[in-house]
């Protein structure tokens, strides 16, 4: 059986998840385009979720 | 004297004779059959009728005999005997019928004894104008074929009657007891091996037991009482299930079973299921006309794994159940006794789900109250049924089971490509239910900076803090934090950046609590009485912008350190920060602070908690806790999330903190604090000068009534709430209140239901929710999470997820806890999904034994562990606190707990290990001592009972020395040597000892006090004078 795929996914508060390939994908939450395994996910998460604090947060609006 | 013959009994008569010794009293074999003869037929000819037929079949004329330690079947020669009548023709209509019906139900529910021939009853019953025959056979003469069979004589014989023809019915060129025989001869040597290597290896692996949820623990001992739910499928659906059975190449019978595996699989979480089915025995065409029991069951075992559609999984069983069926004739008991031997008498061997097609036969008109499988289906065209334990499950689960199974196999046949995972179980009210109902409040959000600035200028002169004999007002708690904040401030302290404590608990502690916050970063504590290496992990992982430090603890400090000296930030203004005295301005979702948990695997890893997530927590928290506006003892260290609630919670409440170890002299001075919030393992410690006047509020581990039963009723005016929650929720997320006086029902407390603006989803692993009483893993949304894991971006996505269920762009934590959704909506905690262990195939339910260790008078505290050493089998392990003896509790165990509960060993401790945290510290319990007996242990049989026991565990079993320890089954038996063993023990000592005594009792010594309590028993029950005169008689005869 092939391994399950994952999909890294981030919502509009540019918070960083990951999701399996095949299935639906909540609202809110969009594709970010990197896909692989759950290991491969995680390790791209650690690369390109460098700021953690959520957008609002940021820009000062909560 | 009546002729009689006699024949072995055939393998389903020893199976249903031996089943029936576990209960000869039950009705559980009672095998009712329903008849009205035509109008006109007199009683004469109705009773001539049913002798036809007893002549014709042997089986009617049949009973079953222990001969020297076998089992036999002794045919009797026909005797034409006329049927007993009652009359109701007299009554008014419908007392008539009820009348009728309670004839027949007694009929139904009287227990037929195995060892005098008949092993049927029937009454004739006069109705208004014909007769009605209430006919009830035992299994071990009559299976469900028999009924169709019986059915059909009855009209045959009957019409014949009526034209005086010969009656059409069929030759029976041989007897059942012909069938026994030639089974007997046929069932041996290769043959028998070659079928039972089927069976190991078809069931090799396959679970012990099904993980169903079970609404009560598994007793020690298996009864038949049972219960069971009636229920229509809707119009058209066995057609659907018909056409799909069709295009596959499979059976209706398929279709059906398929959707019970895939019902039980998603509510047990199993994905090998083992489901019995019955093969009809009859495949010769000479058996098919004979009355007698010839079914045997088989297991059917369906690979549930990788999610396949419907359709797979209906190719799975298909396939299965034609190897299943090809080698259908290996007795059930061989195959038990192949793959099982080792008998657990609390759970039915090999499977314990059954589902039944019996689309010609229809059901029992009668409910005997009664199951023999901890679940069984039988559906039938018409009215279908599922029967269940009711020592297990309430009615209410039976009936969600019916509904769920309904659901999901209209569902299935509709659309055979969805996955199983997919396939819907629930209404859409149960949806709403466990997606957990509508927690929306309306609360501010806000910073704990601006709460307990409220509440500082509300109550100023109020005592804040009680600590080292000191005591702070709200107006200096307040200043002395805000001096101090404007020097952090000063340091780099601000909005986004961290300040490390490296403080003991003292009053100093709780102002550069409050200072860190009110400069805008959040607080990291760290334990200055870690281990330096512990402490220099945490100052790095945090990466602070400041470490505050006393004297004593600075040297193990690293980077930037503000010393605390007591001059410290004296010489700063004292009134409350603004914006404008911030590096930046402080916001609710600013961190407040970052705490430190162990995972189960890997390195601490930092909680990122904003103020947001706090101050709903908090909002909650004065609502519920009255108690935090009067005194709160804080006894746990700051850097375990539990202590929010006391020191925040009762800061923003206007209570004072009294702050001192559980231990301390100063934590009884002042009186009993109103509130107060351990572990559970701090309970034995709470005398009555500790415990709280208003709230005492338990969590940080699992709670049973068992556990808190002692200071409930010592303290019953005391609110008591279970709290649950992980710091990445926020201290609390999930409670359970039990109101002064509300009583505390044994077995796990109740976590209960999701605080304000919060939700808790239970998520199969497909994300699916749950039904209400099935075990799902559990996910937290709402305004208490945490921002993630501190620079750990990764392990962040991993926990927290996208939620399938809650507004668009929200995450879930996913909490790695099991637990369960009462019918009422409140959770049940059930442990850690890691922590799910088993021995020997059965799940272990660690709660179950510690509290059934609790219930012992004399066990003041207690545990259970699950270990693995020196790198053999998992044992369990159970260890307890108080002055009880081992053997003591060992006995009581053995007497509430199934055999797999029981542990293994005992061992007593002065006191179980707490971590600083004040929870179980399971690392920290001992393995114990080498307590298995050694291969030489042989204890020679001790009084005369434990002789004979072991003389004939030797005799059968063919062993040269049995001691008084030694297990019946360890040894080899089986359940038909057990058979012969007890014929044994009873014609020695003519006691009356049921078969089921040596399930509950294999060790010699055991049964042999069986055997004597009950010769005891039987001396009570006799006068003076009987005693005397079978005194003199044993005189007499030695």
């Amino acid at each position: 059986m092939a391994e399950p795929r994952f999909l890294v996914v981030r919502n509009d508060e540019e918070q960083y998840s990951i999701w399996s390939a095949d299935r639906e994908l909540p609202a809110g939450w969009h594709d970010t385009g990197f896909a692989g395994s759950r290991e491969e996910c995680l390790a791209h998460v650690d690369e390109v979720w460098t700021d953690m604090r959520p957008r609002s947060v940021r820009e000062g609006i909560s | 004297m009546t002729r009689e013959w006699t024949f072995p009994a055939s393998y389903a008569q020893e199976r249903v004779w031996m089943a029936n010794q576990l209960d000869a009293g039950s009705p559980v074999f009672n095998v009712s059959v329903p008849w009205a003869f035509p109008a006109g037929v007199d009683a004469g000819t109705a009773s001539d009728v049913v002798n036809r037929i007893v002549a014709r079949h042997e089986a009617l004329r049949t009973h079953l005999r222990v001969d020297d330690g076998a089992l036999v079947q002794v045919v009797r020669a026909h005797e034409p005997t006329p049927l007993p009548t009652v009359d109701l023709s007299h009554l008014p209509a419908g007392e008539r019928l009820a009348e009728f019906e309670r004839l027949r139900g007694e009929l139904a529910r009287t227990p037929i004894s195995l060892d005098a021939a008949p092993l049927w009853r029937a009454r004739l019953i006069r109705l208004e104008d014909a007769w009605a025959l209430a006919f009830v056979a035992h299994h071990a003469v009559f299976d469900s074929h028999s009924a169709v069979l019986f059915h059909a004589e009855l009209a045959a014989i009957c019409e014949a009657a009526r034209t005086g023809a010969e009656p059409a019915v069929p030759e029976l060129p041989i007897q059942y007891a012909d069938f026994a025989v030639w089974q007997r001869e046929q069932l041996t040597g290769d043959e028998l091996t070659r079928q039972l290597a089927f069976w190991t290896g078809h069931l090799a692996g396959a679970p012990a037991v099904t993980g169903l949820p079970l609404d009560r623990p598994r007793p020690a001992q298996l009864g038949f009482a049972g219960d069971e739910v009636r229920f229509t499928l809707p119009d058209g659906l066995l057609d659907r299930v018909g056409a799909l059975a069709v295009g596959a190449q499979a059976t209706p019978y398929m279709v059906l079973l398929a959707g019970f595996a895939a019902l039980l699989s998603r509510i047990s979480g199993d994905t090998d299921v083992v489901v019995g089915v019955s093969t009809a025995g009859r495949d010769n065409p000479e058996l098919a006309p004979l009355i007698g029991m010839f079914v045997n069951p088989v297991a059917l075992r369906c690979d549930v794994s990788g999610d396949p559609t419907f359709a797979e999984l209906l190719g799975r069983v298909r396939n299965g159940l034609i190897d299943a069926m090809e080698h259908g004739q290996t007795p059930f008991q061989k195959i038990v006794e192949a793959v099982d031997p080792q008998r657990d008498p609390s759970v039915q061997p090999v499977f314990q789900t059954a589902l039944n097609w019996i689309p010609d036969s229809g059901l029992d008109p009668v409910e005997l109250g009664t199951t023999k499988d901890d679940l069984a289906f039988d559906i039938t065209t018409g009215e279908s049924r599922l029967v269940y334990r009711s020592a297990l499950f309430d009615r209410g689960s039976a009936a969600a089971v019916v509904r769920r199974y309904v659901r999901l196999l209209a569902a299935a046949v509709a659309e055979p490509e969805r996955t199983v995972g997919a396939l819907p179980l629930l209404t859409d009210d149960e949806r709403d239910l466990v997606l957990g109902g509508d927690t929306a409040r309306d609360v501010p959000v806000t910073t704990v900076v601006d709460e307990v600035q409220r509440q500082a200028a509300a109550t100023p002169e109020t005592a804040a803090l009680v600590c080292d004999g000191v005591t702070l007002s709200y107006a200096e708690l307040n200043t002395a934090a805000n001096r101090l904040a404007r020097l952090l401030v000063a340091r780099g302290a601000g909005p986004e950046t961290r300040v490390a404590l490296l403080l003991p608990r003292s009053c100093e502690l709780v102002v550069a609590m409050l200072a860190v916050l009110k400069s805008g970063a959040a607080y990291v504590p760290v334990d200055p009485a870690y281990p330096a290496g512990r402490i220099a992990y945490l100052l790095s992982d945090a990466t602070p912008a400041l470490v505050v430090a006393t004297p004593d603890t600075a040297a193990s400090a690293a980077g930037d350190t503000l010393v605390l000296d007591g001059e410290v930030g004296a010489d700063q203004p004292g009134d409350d920060l603004t914006d404008a005295d911030r590096s930046a301005p402080l916001r609710p979702g600013h961190p407040a602070y970052v705490l430190h948990t162990s995972g189960s695997t890997g390195r601490p890893k930092g909680v990122v908690v904003e103020h947001r997530a706090v101050t709903a927590y908090l909002a909650w928290a004065r609502a519920t806790y009255p108690g935090l506006a009067g005194v709160a003892l804080l006894h746990s260290p700051v850097s375990f999330d539990l202590t929010v609630t006391g020191l925040l919670g009762t800061l923003t409440a206007g209570g004072t903190v009294r702050l001192a170890a559980i231990d301390s002299p100063a934590a009884r001075a002042g009186g009993r604090p109103s509130f107060l919030k351990v572990t559970p393992s701090h309970l034995p410690l709470l005398d009555g000068e500790l415990s709280p006047t208003t709230d005492l509020v338990i969590g940080g581990e699992a709670l049973s009534g068992e556990q808190l039963a002692g200071w409930r009723a010592a303290h019953p005016e005391v609110a008591v709430v279970n709290e649950y929650g992980p710091t990445e929720a926020t201290v609390g997320c999930v409670a359970a209140r039990i109101a002064p006086g509300a009583p505390v029902a044994p077995g796990p407390v109740p976590i209960g239901t999701p605080t304000w603006n919060t939700g808790a989803l239970l998520l199969d692993g497909a994300f699916q929710p749950v039904p209400p009483g099935v075990v799902g893993e559990l996910y937290v949304t709402g305004a208490q999470l945490a921002r993630g894991y501190h620079d750990r971006p990764g392990l962040t996505a991993e926990r927290f997820l996208p939620c399938p269920y809650g507004p668009p762009g929200a995450r879930m934590y996913a909490t790695g806890d099991l637990a369960r959704r009462r019918p009422d909506g409140t959770l049940d905690y059930l442990g850690r999904r890691d922590d799910q262990v088993k021995v020997r195939g059965m799940r272990i339910e660690l709660g179950e034994v510690e509290a059934a260790l609790l219930a012992h008078p004399d066990v003041r505290a207690a545990a259970a562990a699950v270990r693995v050493d020196g790198g053999g089998e998992p044992t369990l392990v159970g260890y307890l606190v108080g002055p009880a003896h081992e053997d003591s509790v060992r006995a009581e165990l053995a007497r509430e707990l199934p055999a797999h509960l029981v542990p293994a060993a005992l061992v007593r401790l002065d006191a179980l290990p707490l971590t600083p945290n004040g929870k179980l510290d399971r690392a920290a319990l001992p393995a114990p001592a080498a307590t298995e007996p050694a291969e030489d242990s042989y204890v020679a049989p001790r009084t005369e009972a434990e002789g004979l026991v072991a003389e004939v565990y030797a005799d059968i079993l063919q062993v040269e020395k049995v001691g008084a320890l030694d297990d019946f089954f360890t040894l080899g038996g089986n359940s038909l040597r057990g058979m012969r063993a007890m014929a044994r023990i009873r014609a020695e000592v003519d006691v009356d000892l049921p078969m089921r005594a040596l399930f509950a009792s294999p060790v010699v010594a055991d049964l042999a006090a069986q055997i004597e309590q009950r010769i005891a028993a039987e001396l009570d029950g006799l006068s003076d004078t009987e005693v005397a005169a079978l005194l003199a008689a044993e005189e007499g005869t030695n």
